[in-house]
């Protein structure tokens, strides 16, 4: 029987259950804001600002106010990763009182942390920076990078990018650079020296410049370059209009025979748009020896000139890993000779290894950035908050007719005044079927 | 082809271990083992013995042989959310155990294809319960498994009886597919070594200790064939999510993105004891201790870096007691058991532990089998079995626990009949109750994870329900006087009273009801 009893025991021994806890608790996110105004002797206030953030798991936005120090605390956050931003606007009356420079419209600070991972061992402070963006005169006003349907609609083939006029004044668009972003395209991609934000490490392509400013942050790269043409009054365009850069200006809601000639045409045209009133498109069979079949040259509408170029067409990438840029120089600058770098590669490029216009981030107007619709497929943002402190994207992702669009502002005596705080997740909206020259 | 080639080659060596009891008793031999099937008393002892290998000698028939066909259909949609609400399946299974000289050898092999319907929110094996990373979408799934399991196991007494030893070796591969998007495919394989040593400290006790050590993969991949699906969240119905913990769900769809690897390894000591009461009657404990460790990884970083995503822990204590004693002709089993999984996950992208699954499992079950001077045999069985089930996902304060307890009893019979015939029906009901539960989820950290999977699953895991199945059997001898019995079991579950109503909004409700059905032809050598 004492056997029985010390088997008894070792049993008890085996079955000792306990109270286990997790030690992942929700945790606290600790945000500080301040202003980028280095060697500015001034400053403006740090209280009341508000710092917004959106889990990038469930969606769910949570947003608090800054306090006197300039901190905003966010409590018991499921850790994981959140897009973390600040837009704050100055009234011009306030700008010109703490400046002294004299202004007669708001102006707007931003600051972002895109994808920012929060968990127990990544509590630090997180300090954004507020930065003043330029208010865009010509403005990005519409992608239509998306596509619509591959089988009913028109896949790629009616992609467009709207500019707008968002002054009282009469500008020309001649002379209007356009530019495709670029950056790293892939997360999973590891052949490539990266910044510790994951985008690439531009400083450490090859035969790489740092006398003009920083390659990362003084600069973007393009995937694509062109330029409207014309003498400098060839384009007016007036306040509260816009253009429009189609990649092949066609009615794309009916037939058309391509370059091969075979007919073209879509099974459903309500899913595609008509772009044979666009301003301008981007032809590429006068310089290509076999442009894609549908890039069919609209005499009647004029080309813009190409720079720089990737395929076979002005073919946006319609996952959303894009973004657009617009610039203008001044006669100092001949933007084509401008240096081209190649990416920057682990291992040394080919010689023939493409190259990407270096573009100065002075001369830009207006950047917007895209990313994916799924956030984890986000990739590390190619635009400083200077330039886009957010993104956009269409909610549904590829082939679903969804264009991005920025919101409206406000309407002055029948003009509509388009909204531009330097961040494009606040400053844009989509159309659940892209439009040219809509507004929302 | 490869795999029809290794289960030819199993089936082959099974047939030749059989082949050896063919000799001129083949037909008593025969309805010996149809015999020994329907004991249940002894049938408890034999599955005990095929868990440990070490009591071969004293718990199996030494030559006991059986070759199963099996088709059953299971319907209804009283089921988990990530249950299949249809399923059907056919199975072949062998095994056979005999001597060769001192050597006691067993052997089996297990053939399972089976086809799911409505397969959701899970890209699994089914092999194991809740794992914490996993692959799942709302759109219902036609899966097909095959899986083919080989089990060996030797033992033989050395030094003068005084030191049994044995071995035992479990290797499965399995196959799993689903044919529409989105598709999984997860290949899986498992490998299991049991060594185990005794010793007779006296003529009346024998104590043991062993050893497993275990190693798998399974490898999970999910594509689409339709690509739109994974270019656009047009229709939701088609989005992939990535599940971790208990509460996470993150819509993932790049398809360089949608595979990983668990990779698992176990070792667990036992220790073995044996106490012969008297001639009639023994005692038998094992206890078994040890951790499994599962790590899902990708070869392939992603957009943070991470190409390890997770580690999750099972640390396993087990205790199994069986006491059998021979009354007269008659025989009683009584079998305690006791089972405590502490599971845990350390989630890299989380830096820390945030997942806790323990599970708690005893029981007591009693088999009593009357074999009567007219060849009738009854079985009675009664049992009581409890499950405490506990689920925490620290990240989203998520705290899920609930109790069961299932009570169990049947009565079953057997009737010698005529030129070797003979008939058994069993009928058998179940009830099974919640004792308790709790449920902590935050509603401002709700997703669709929650709607659709954590709260059904908790209405499930908290109904009541009863059990009804009866089961009857006919054996004839055959082909040289080869016992065959031809055997068709059903039951019946239904729910009783209505779901918790959690005052939240709950897709995929459970159903009330689930119906299981199987048919079988057993061939006894």
């Amino acid at each position: 029987m004492k056997k029985i009893a010390l088997l008894v025991i070792i049993g008890l021994m085996f079955g000792c259950k306990k109270n286990n806890q997790p030690d992942v608790l929700p945790t606290d996110l600790n945000v500080k804001v301040t202003f980028d105004l280095a060697n500015s002797g001034y400053t403006f206030p740090i209280s009341n600002i508000t710092v917004r953030i959106k889990s990038l798991t469930s969606g769910r936005f949570l947003s608090i106010a800054t306090n006197d120090k300039g901190l905003g605390k966010f409590n018991n956050l499921p850790a994981g990763r959140y897009d973390v931003d600040v837009s704050y606007t100055v009234s011009a009356a306030d700008y010109t009182s703490i400046t002294g420079i004299i202004t007669t419209k708001p102006v707007t600070f931003n600051a972002a942390e895109k994808n920012k991972l929060v968990n127990k061992d990544n509590s630090a402070e997180l300090t954004l920076n507020l930065k003043a963006g330029v208010i865009g005169t010509w403005l990005v006003k519409q992608v239509y990078y998306a596509g619509s349907d591959r089988t009913l609609g028109a896949l790629y083939r009616d992609q467009f990018i709207e500019i707008y006029n968002n002054t009282n004044e009469i500008m020309y668009a001649d002379s209007l650079y356009i530019t495709e972003i670029w950056g790293r395209q892939s997360s999973t991609n590891t052949t490539y020296n990266l910044q510790v934000n994951g985008q690439y490490d531009w400083s450490k392509s090859l035969n790489m410049s740092s006398t003009n400013g920083d390659p990362n942050t003084d600069f973007i790269y393009a995937k694509t370059l062109c330029m409207i043409p014309g003498n400098g009054k060839t384009h007016p365009v007036n306040p509260g209009e816009s253009i429009v850069l189609a990649q092949t200006a066609l009615n794309h809601k009916s037939p058309f025979v391509g370059t091969d000639g075979v007919t073209i045409s879509v099974r459903s045209p309500e899913l595609t748009v008509d772009l044979s009133k666009a301003d301008f498109e981007a032809y590429y069979g006068s310089f290509l020896t076999k442009p894609l079949d549908s890039d069919i040259d609209n005499p009647l509408v004029p080309n813009v000139e190409i720079l720089s170029y990737m395929g076979t067409d002005m073919i946006l990438d319609n996952t959303g890993r894009t973004g657009i840029a617009i610039f203008k120089v001044d006669g100092t600058q001949i933007v084509k000779n401008w240096p081209m770098y190649n990416e920057p590669s682990k291992t040394t490029p080919s010689s023939t290894a493409r190259k990407y216009y270096q573009i100065p981030s002075k001369y830009i107007i207006d950047a917007m950035e895209i990313q994916p619709n799924v956030a984890s497929a986000r990739l590390p943002k190619k635009l400083g908050a200077d330039l886009d402190a957010g993104f956009a994207f269409v909610p549904k992702g590829a082939y679903t007719s969804q264009s991005v669009i920025r919101k409206t502002e406000k309407v002055e005596n029948g003009r509509v005044i388009l909204k531009d705080s330097n961040n494009s997740t606040e400053d844009f909206d989509f159309l659940d079927i892209a439009l040219p020259r809509a507004f929302k | 082809m490869r795999k029809l080639i290794i289960s030819l080659l199993l089936l082959s060596t099974i047939f030749r271990l059989n082949a050896q009891t063919k000799d001129d008793s083949s037909q008593n031999q025969s309805l010996l083992s149809k015999s020994y099937s329907i004991d249940s008393a002894l049938t408890q002892l034999y599955r005990f013995a095929k868990n440990n290998p070490l009591f071969m000698e004293t718990m199996m028939p030494n030559k006991f042989n059986n070759l199963t066909v099996k088709y059953n259909l299971d319907k209804g949609h009283y089921i988990p959310v990530q249950g299949a609400s249809k399923t059907q399946g056919i199975s072949l299974f062998s095994e056979g155990k005999t001597t060769l000289e001192k050597f006691h050898l067993y052997g089996a092999f297990t053939y399972q294809r089976t086809t799911e319907d409505s397969t959701r929110w899970a890209h699994q094996t089914r092999q194991a319960g809740y794992v914490p990373y996993y692959f799942g979408s709302q759109k219902n799934n036609h899966y097909e498994r095959s899986i083919y399991k080989i089990n060996a196991a030797v033992s033989r007494k050395m030094i003068g009886n005084n030191l049994p030893v044995s071995l035992g070796l479990d290797y499965r591969i399995g196959n799993h597919f689903s044919n529409n998007d989105p598709r999984g495919d997860i290949k899986d394989f498992q490998l299991n070594l049991n060594p185990a040593v005794g010793y007779n400290i006296s003529k009346t006790i024998l104590i043991g200790v062993g050893y497993q050590y275990g190693y798998g993969r399974e490898q999970t991949k999910i594509g689409y064939k339709n690509s739109t699906y994974t270019e656009n969240t047009v229709a939701p119905i088609y989005i992939n999510y990535l599940m971790t913990g208990y509460s996470g769900a993150q819509q993932v769809q790049q398809t360089n993105l949608l595979n990983y690897d668990n990779n698992q390894d176990r070792q667990f000591a036992k220790i073995f004891a044996n106490y012969t009461l008297n001639s009639n009657s023994s005692i038998a404990l094992t206890l078994k201790k040890g951790k499994e460790s599962q790590l899902f990884k990708r070869n392939i970083s992603d957009a943070v870096g991470y190409n390890k995503f997770m580690t999750y822990s099972i640390k396993t204590s087990s205790a199994d007691l069986i006491w059998y004693k021979n009354i007269g002709k008659n025989e009683l089993n009584v079998a305690i058991n006791y089972n405590y999984d502490e599971g845990w996950a350390y989630d890299n992208a989380l830096a820390g532990i945030n997942y806790i699954n323990d599970i708690e499992n005893y029981g007591l079950k009693l088999n009593y089998t009357a074999k009567g001077k007219d060849g009738l045999i009854n079985n009675i069985i009664f049992g009581v079995q409890s499950t405490y089930d506990i689920k925490k996902d620290g990240n989203y304060l998520v705290d899920i626990a609930y109790r069961r307890i299932n009570f169990n009893a049947g009565w079953g019979l057997n009737k010698q009949l005529g030129k070797n015939r003979s008939f058994g029906a069993d009928f058998n009901a179940r009830y099974s109750l919640k004792a308790s539960s709790h449920i902590i989820a935050p509603l401002e950290n709700e997703n669709i994870f929650y709607n659709y999977v954590m709260y059904p699953d908790y209405q499930f895991n908290t109904s009541n329900n009863y059990s009804l199945g009866l089961s009857a059997d006919y054996a004839f001898p055959s082909y040289k006087g080869i016992q065959t019995s031809v055997k068709i079991s059903g039951s019946y579950t239904q729910r009783v009273g209505n779901y918790i109503d959690l005052q939240r909004t709950i897709f995929n409700t459970p159903g009330k009801d689930r119906f299981s059905s199987n048919i079988s032809l057993n061939l006894y050598f």
